[in-house]
């Protein structure tokens, strides 16, 4: 085979630590992008079908826009339009069944018409019969939830309503391709729900051969902008937090990979450096510049390739880990159940192209550079230090960047101060080489106590190659700069958060429903049960919020019903614009904004907004902009109960908060709740003191799990520290020879390379440090003026604290392995090494 | 006519009063076939007009002319070209690929220039003259100093270049092997028809050559062609005196 095509992988296989630690990099980045790309969409789909039930068996289905219910308007467009076969009307709500002793599990109720329902879907009964059109109470079960609920034919069903448990008997088997349904008449569960002549879904069969993109075109034409043809809506608190998740966890793998590119390019820099002998002899037989770009790029790519293919291996391993992890959360607190991994084709192509693609890139930048040293300073056995006393183009370009940044962070505006925060962040990569000189004369008086026989020779070799200490420790920057940002924003989140719901919920008692996130298709309780829980002895003010699904100029919104008197007893919103007199307005179409909502939909105190309900656009004037804990992160506009009544047909609360009398005896308020809540299985009762301390623990796992995340984001630069002291160790073999042959023990040896590795680490923290400080300061103000200026920067010393420790730990661990080569060295070998 | 001419070359390293002249105003002509030793003391500008010889730095002022080619109009690819063409390099640190193994090393040039086909046996032709035909599969690491000269100056051969530029080929060797390289340094101009430049500073090396320049502070002070009479005590007087000047 060609000797330039195998040459590459040749040098890669000489040096298979390296090649390992490397390619390790691209793997890691890969995996992270990879699996997280190939769970969400099994994540995703298995809420969709979870929220959806068996309405994929259909042909099409008509929703409304905001996924609230609608009347049979729509049904009798359908009905008429061309390629409709048949059009059945359905009302679905998801329950949790309760099932004695085990923890209630997701089901969905539907209603339907027992005649149209057959044209449209075909139900297979396997026992007992299905609805006939005269049936008032009856329900045919899904075998899922015959499993679950070990019913069969002739027995009762308890079903929670809003108006307490319901008993239908049983009268038939259906297999529902393994979902769990609940089918009853379809005036039944109007009933048992409170929407009176309300349908959320018509299900349609198309006339054999129809063109479905036609049909549904024409539908949508013929319905208007506030439905959906196609599928239902799914505009929900647990899709947003997914859609954030898929965000987030995608940043995180460009960051890793971003990373591995920042670790293989400082990997290419010094094998250039390592291999300048090699490449000056090339030149100096007659390879050409780009020979060189080919050979070092080869090798890059090589490992970009390998890298890429273990990454997704390794990334469906994760995915697979995850999903199965994901899984139990899911099931218990969403009651939905997840399927096998099934991994797009447009996933793979992501991986592998960024994998393979920011390899070469960072393989490009040093092989230009290598391609560019004159062949005698190649052949040189030193690396020609970098000139003294004069400003570089990257110093002047980074003092330049860092005035820009400074200047784009003073004006206030949310863009320009994201872009100071980069430029700054990118000024300081730029700066670092001639930062490292200044940085290691700081630290040598400390490191000279620390190390008094091998600090001074430690800070001296840093010294001398200021260019490659700065690539390890802009590497390290880079980690520690997101760390260091990310815990100032999460500290500030926390603080935000937490201080939400320490002034907002107030409330003794909080009922909640179970599935947290999907306020829409939970079903509520109605007034039968508000009386009662109001006349629970020992219970003094109380209130109930209630929910719909709203769209304000296509932005998705839920509508919070709340009672304009009665709420501000027991719980209150923080406010951003406005204040608590703005309550009574929401009696006369006023309407509270939360700051996400306002953000997005350009709306400020005294705008009118149409909001699409299921009664046609109705103006609302809002009258104040604020939020509390549970509605901070999604859009969320509060109107009156009333009016969520009449034009949204919502009557039903999702949530019930009430303080206890004075005096009231707490025991015996519990044993009246639970014995309410057994007929009401859809609420947990929640003391607001647990509830607080629980959501505050929620926070806390969740904060550390971020940190553990960010954590093995400096893996990389462990790995970048060990290469770059290995190569230092290697470059420097005849001194290190020369040092022993002149007294220098083995235990010195080894402190003189720790040291050093101290040094690159400490001069990493100080860059990251900075850069991190002034990124997270930037992104917070942008997400303050973004959402809430309720978000307020908070210094996250605790945070610095961590990653100056985590630096110092990792320029420890890196060093071990180079320390213990150095002082392995046999002298006469070191002093002979070329 | 001469395979390679220098008219008026100059070096001078850094600006200003840190300014050094490393080669001042030297003109000097080498005729094919020739081996020519240029000696002298510490910092005398040899490998200096070495590097400039080969095209390996870019004089001051003057001018290389290589087989008629002026080196200052030739761009870095051409250059590159001609280095591979016509000039063999041999230095004092061997440079060999260490991940390659001495018939690799040898087959490079060849290989560079699009000669792959015929690379490998040319290389191995090259280390059978150089007496290496039994180590042909070891790597530089596996083999001695005197042995990785050696593959270094099969290398040099390899593409049968006109010229032979050696720094200091002897300056990382024991006796026996510096002087079994000089043999085949001999050979390359007696048997292979090649020009050799060598710079040495050990009189013995330069004993082997056919002419030797003497430099001192950048300018040529002597220019001697060898005879059958010329001993090594009688060069290194020679050494003495031209260093004395």
């Amino acid at each position: 085979m060609n000797l330039l095509l195998t040459l590459p992988a040749r040098y890669l296989m000489g040096r298979k630590l390296r090649t390992t630690l490397t390619t390790f990099a691209v793997v890691f980045g890969v995996a992270v992008i990879f699996g997280v790309n190939s769970m969400l969409p099994t994540v995703i789909g298995a809420l969709q079908s979870g929220a959806l039930g068996a309405s994929g068996q259909v042909d099409m289905t008509i929703s409304s826009a905001t996924g609230e219910s609608f009347d049979s308007t729509a049904l009798d467009t359908a009905r008429q339009a061309p390629g409709v076969a048949a059009a059945a009307p359905a009302l679905r709500r998801q329950v949790s069944l309760p099932l004695g002793l085990a923890p209630a599990q997701a089901a969905e109720v539907l209603g339907v018409e027992p005649a149209s329902a057959q044209l449209v879907r075909r139900y297979a009964v396997t026992a007992g019969r299905f609805l006939a059109p005269g049936d008032t109470r009856a329900a045919v079960i899904s075998q899922r939830v015959a499993l679950m609920t070990n019913l069969k034919v002739g027995d009762q069903i308890q079903l929670p309503t809003p108006q307490g448990l319901t008993a239908l008997p049983v009268v038939g088997l259906v297999p529902a391709a393994g979902a769990a349904q609940v089918i009853v008449p379809l005036a039944l569960a109007q009933t048992l729900f409170l929407a009176p002549g309300q349908i959320n879904a018509v299900d349609l069969a198309l006339i054999a051969g129809a063109n479905h993109e036609g049909v549904a075109a024409d539908l949508q034409a013929r319905l208007g902008a506030g439905y959906r043809v196609g599928s239902p809506a799914l505009e929900s608190d647990a899709f947003a937090s997914i859609q954030v998740a898929l965000v987030a966890v995608n940043l995180f793998g460009v960051l890793a990979l971003f990373m591995g590119g920042f670790l293989i390019y400082n990997t290419f820099r010094t094998v250039v450096i390592e291999r300048r002998h090699d490449i000056g002899m090339l030149r100096a037989v007659g390879a050409t510049r780009r020979t060189i770009i080919n050979l070092i790029v080869a090798e890059s790519l090589l490992q970009g390739v390998v890298g890429s293919a273990l990454g997704l291996l390794l990334g469906y391993g994760f995915a697979v880990g995850m999903t199965r992890a994901f899984s139990g959360l899911l099931e218990q607190y969403e009651k939905i159940r997840l399927d096998t991994v099934i991994v797009p084709p447009e996933v793979f192509v992501q991986a592998i192209g960024l994998g393979v693609g920011v390899t070469l890139v960072a393989g490009l930048f040093p092989a230009i550079g290598a391609s560019r040293v004159p062949v005698l300073a190649a052949l040189k056995a030193q690396e020609t230090p970098a000139p003294g006393g004069r400003l570089t183009w990257g110093t002047r370009s980074g003092l330049g960047l860092v005035v820009l940044a400074g200047l784009s962070l003073l004006t206030g505006n949310t863009g320009l101060a994201a872009l100071g925060a980069l430029l700054f962040l990118t000024a300081l990569v730029l700066l670092a080489p001639a930062l490292v000189n200044p940085i290691a004369r700081a630290a040598e008086p400390l490191l000279r106590r620390l190390f008094p026989q091998e600090g001074g020779i430690a800070t001296g070799n840093m010294q001398r190659h200021p260019r490659r200490a700065a690539v390890t420790a802009s590497a390290l920057m880079i980690a520690l700069a997101i760390i260091v940002a990310l815990s100032g924003i999460l500290t500030s989140l926390e603080a935000t958060f937490l201080g939400a719901l320490d002034r907002g919920s107030s409330a003794d008692v909080i009922l909640l429903p179970p599935a947290l996130g999907l306020w829409n298709s939970n079903a509520g309780a109605g007034a039968d049960f508000e009386r009662a829980f109001a006349a629970v002895p020992g219970m003094g003010a109380w209130t109930g919020v209630r929910y719909a699904g709203g769209l304000v100029n296509g932005v998705a919104v839920q509508v919070l019903g709340i009672d304009p008197a009665g709420y501000p007893k027991v719980s209150t919103l923080t406010f951003d614009a406005g204040d608590a007199t703005s309550y009574a307005a929401l009696a006369d179409h006023g309407a509270i904004a939360n700051p996400i909502f306002a953000s997005a939909a350009h709306v400020k105190v005294g705008d009118n907004v149409q909001v699409q309900t299921p009664v046609g656009l109705k103006t609302y004037r809002i009258v104040s902009i604020g939020a509390d804990y549970l509605s901070l992160k999604i859009n969320t506009l509060y109107i009156s109960q009333a009016n969520l009544a009449a034009e949204f047909h919502r009557n039903e609360d999702f949530m019930l908060m009430g303080n206890l009398a004075p005096g009231a005896d707490r025991a015996q308020v519990k044993a009246s709740l639970d014995a309410l809540l057994a007929r009401y299985p859809q609420f947990t009762l929640n003391w607001g003191a647990d509830f607080r301390a629980a959501q505050r623990q929620v926070f806390q796992e969740a904060f550390l799990g971020l940190y553990i995340v960010l954590v093995v984001l400096t893996l990389p630069s462990l790995l970048g520290l060990i290469n770059t002291l290995a190569i230092n160790v290697l470059e420097r073999t005849r001194e290190i020879g020369v040092l022993r042959a002149i007294g220098a023990t083995r235990t010195q040896v080894r402190r003189m390379v720790v040291a050093e590795a101290l040094l690159l680490s400490l001069a990493g923290a100080v860059f990251g440090l900075l850069g991190g400080l002034v990124l997270g300061y930037a992104l917070t103000t942008l997400s303050a003026a973004a959402y809430t200026n309720q978000l307020s920067y908070s210094f996250p010393l605790a945070g610095l604290v961590f990653a100056l420790a985590l630096a110092l730990l990792v320029g420890v661990i890196a060093s071990l392995l180079p320390a213990r080569q150095a002082a392995r060295l046999r002298i006469v070998q070191a002093l002979q090494y070329e | 006519m001469a395979i390679l001419q220098t008219e008026n070359l100059s070096k001078v390293y850094g600006r200003g009063s840190a300014a050094v002249t490393a080669l001042d105003q030297v003109s000097l002509g080498v005729e094919p076939g020739e081996f020519v030793a240029i000696m002298g003391p510490s910092g005398c500008g040899k490998s200096t007009l070495l590097h400039l010889l080969g095209g390996l730095d870019t004089p001051s002022s003057g001018r290389v002319r290589l087989d008629g080619a002026d080196l200052a109009t030739l761009d870095d690819t051409a250059l590159t070209v001609l280095r591979r063409k016509k000039i063999g390099f041999v230095f004092q640190f061997f440079n060999l690929i260490p991940v390659l193994s001495a018939v690799e090393n040898v087959m490079l040039p060849l290989v560079l220039d699009g000669q792959a086909p015929a690379a490998d046996a040319r290389a191995r032709e090259w280390l059978t003259r150089v007496g290496l035909g039994d180590r042909l599969g070891n790597r530089p690491g596996e083999l001695s100093g005197g042995q990785q000269q050696r593959v270094a100056l099969a290398r040099a051969l390899v593409t049968e270049p006109a010229l032979i530029l050696a720094d200091e080929p002897t300056g990382n060797l024991d006796s026996r092997g510096a002087e079994e390289m000089l043999r085949f340094l001999r050979k390359a101009v007696d048997d292979w028809g090649r020009t050799v430049v060598m710079v040495t500073h050990d009189a013995r090396m330069a004993a082997y050559a056919g002419r030797i320049v003497f430099l001192k502070d950048g300018t040529v002070v002597d220019d001697t062609r060898l005879t059958a009479q010329t001993t090594v005590e009688s060069l290194m007087e020679k050494v003495e005196t031209a260093a004395q000047r």
